[in-house]
């Protein structure tokens, strides 16, 4: 229960996190041309929208949100003028299980910056089983060594004795 | 098609070919290629006693090495530079006091911060001089240029279309794989897949060539093994780049590293979140 709590707050935090690093990166260019202003005052979150794109069926009670993928375009005031970031959700039981940033940005530096928060935008992964999936190659580590692998397995035993 | 399937250098090479071979061109290309990586093995493997490299760590001097090492020191100096120095080749001692030796002992002795590359190496191609016996080491980027020569030796057969997988460190040409990405916590598992084409494609884990506080990756300041990834893959034009820039990922920034290198890179954190750069394309299971 902890976990879904904490993912539901994401859900109404995640734009707002947007704006912040939006936010930062007014600051950044600031500071490149020396203005003086407060970023702060700058940046000046416009409520966003949201869309349902998907109207779910079955309402469980005991959820917060409903199921379904939800996205929102969030506007922020940018040095250059107005600019938007697309942030795109699915929730299942309250817990977020995809989310897509979609940058929009249309000046340099907001395009530059934006760019630098979807590729640092880190998706949690599970897994999935091997067998589940059709695949002509595995990369990892698996392949060690057959030495290395040998010589662990022997400090092991010694190690238990 | 044709394939080949062997073990070299301490893992599992498996070479696809679209085309099929006659028995005879299978024999002698087998062989070819056998001989190549033997020849490699030779010169810059630290697991030998008589290799050259082996050599090179008992007395100082110049030592004249093959035409394929320009590419490979030229592009380890480049490292070098951009990691300030964390990425570097003569982190070889440390890997043996740390029991990564070639009897894989696995006990460490204590261990002494290695010497700056200019304080040991002047390299003027094609000479070595080492200012004083070193135990050069050439693990972050060797199998990689590795596959690269060997996949050479394909290109110049008229193979156009071929995987070369040398136990999961890869290059593809001519086809598209589906690669899954191991989960290094659970080897019967994948966290995502990739497609690859003309591309190579490396990845490393501090999880599985791990004993005691070390992993197969040492930092030469600190000298402990780096933490904060748990694995990584890169996809790159040559698998040379891609296998060191897996190392490189384990010391400093994405950022500062795709400022001189060109390529895509996936990295799995402690916690399994993802950081990804725009380009590497993949479906994560989420």
């Amino acid at each position: 229960m902890e976990e879904q709590k904490k993912n539901s707050v994401l859900i109404g935090s995640i734009v707002g996190i947007v704006l912040i690093i939006a936010g930062y990166g007014g600051f950044k260019y600031l500071n490149k041309s020396n203005a003086v202003a407060e970023p702060e005052t700058l940046v000046t979150p416009v409520t966003p929208t949201p869309i349902p794109q998907e109207v779910p069926v079955d309402i469980p009670t005991s959820y917060l949100y409903k199921n379904g993928s939800y996205s929102s375009v969030g506007e922020y005031n940018s040095p250059g003028g107005t600019e938007s970031i697309k942030v795109a959700l699915t929730l299942k039981d309250d817990v977020i299980t995809d989310a897509t940033i979609t940058p929009l940005a249309t000046r340099g530096n907001s395009v530059k910056f934006q760019g630098i928060f979807v590729s640092n935008f880190r998706p949690l992964v599970i897994g999935k089983k091997i067998d589940e999936v059709q695949l002509d190659k595995v990369s990892g580590s698996s392949l060690t060594p057959k030495g290395f692998n040998d010589a662990l397995a022997k400090i092991k035993t010694q190690a238990k004795a | 098609m044709s394939q080949f399937e062997f073990q070299a250098i301490g893992t599992t090479w498996k070479i696809d070919m679209d085309k099929k071979l006659s028995p005879v061109k299978e024999g002698s290309l087998l062989q070819k290629i056998l001989e190549r990586i033997s020849k490699f093995n030779l010169v810059y493997s630290r697991f030998q006693d008589n290799t050259l490299v082996t050599k090179m760590s008992r007395k100082a001097g110049s030592y004249t090495l093959p035409d394929d090492a320009d590419i490979m020191i030229t592009l380890y100096k480049k490292i070098y530079d951009v990691t300030d120095g964390s990425v570097t080749p003569l982190i070889g001692q440390v890997l043996v006091d740390a029991g990564y030796d070639a009897n894989y002992s696995l006990v460490q002795k204590s261990l002494t911060k290695p010497k700056k590359w200019e304080e040991v190496i002047i390299w003027e191609n094609p000479t070595l001089t080492l200012q004083e016996p070193t135990l050069l080491d050439f693990g972050a980027g060797g199998k990689g240029y590795l596959v690269d020569i060997v996949s050479k030796i394909l290109e110049s057969e008229g193979i156009e279309s071929y995987c070369v997988d040398a136990g999961g460190d890869m290059r593809v040409r001519g086809q598209e794989l589906r690669v899954g990405l191991e989960n290094p916590t659970d080897t019967t598992s994948v966290i995502g897949i990739t497609n690859l084409k003309n591309q190579s494609l490396c990845g490393s884990a501090g999880n599985r060539r791990a004993w005691g506080n070390f992993h197969h990756i040492i930092n030469p300041e600190t000298l402990t093994s780096p933490r904060k990834i748990l694995a990584v893959w890169v996809v790159a034009k040559t698998t040379i780049l891609a296998d060191l820039m897996t190392t490189g990922l384990f010391f400093v920034s994405p950022q500062t590293l795709l400022q001189h290198f060109d390529f895509e890179y996936l990295i799995l954190c402690p916690d399994f979140s993802i950081e990804k750069s725009k380009g590497f394309e993949v479906e994560l299971f989420t």
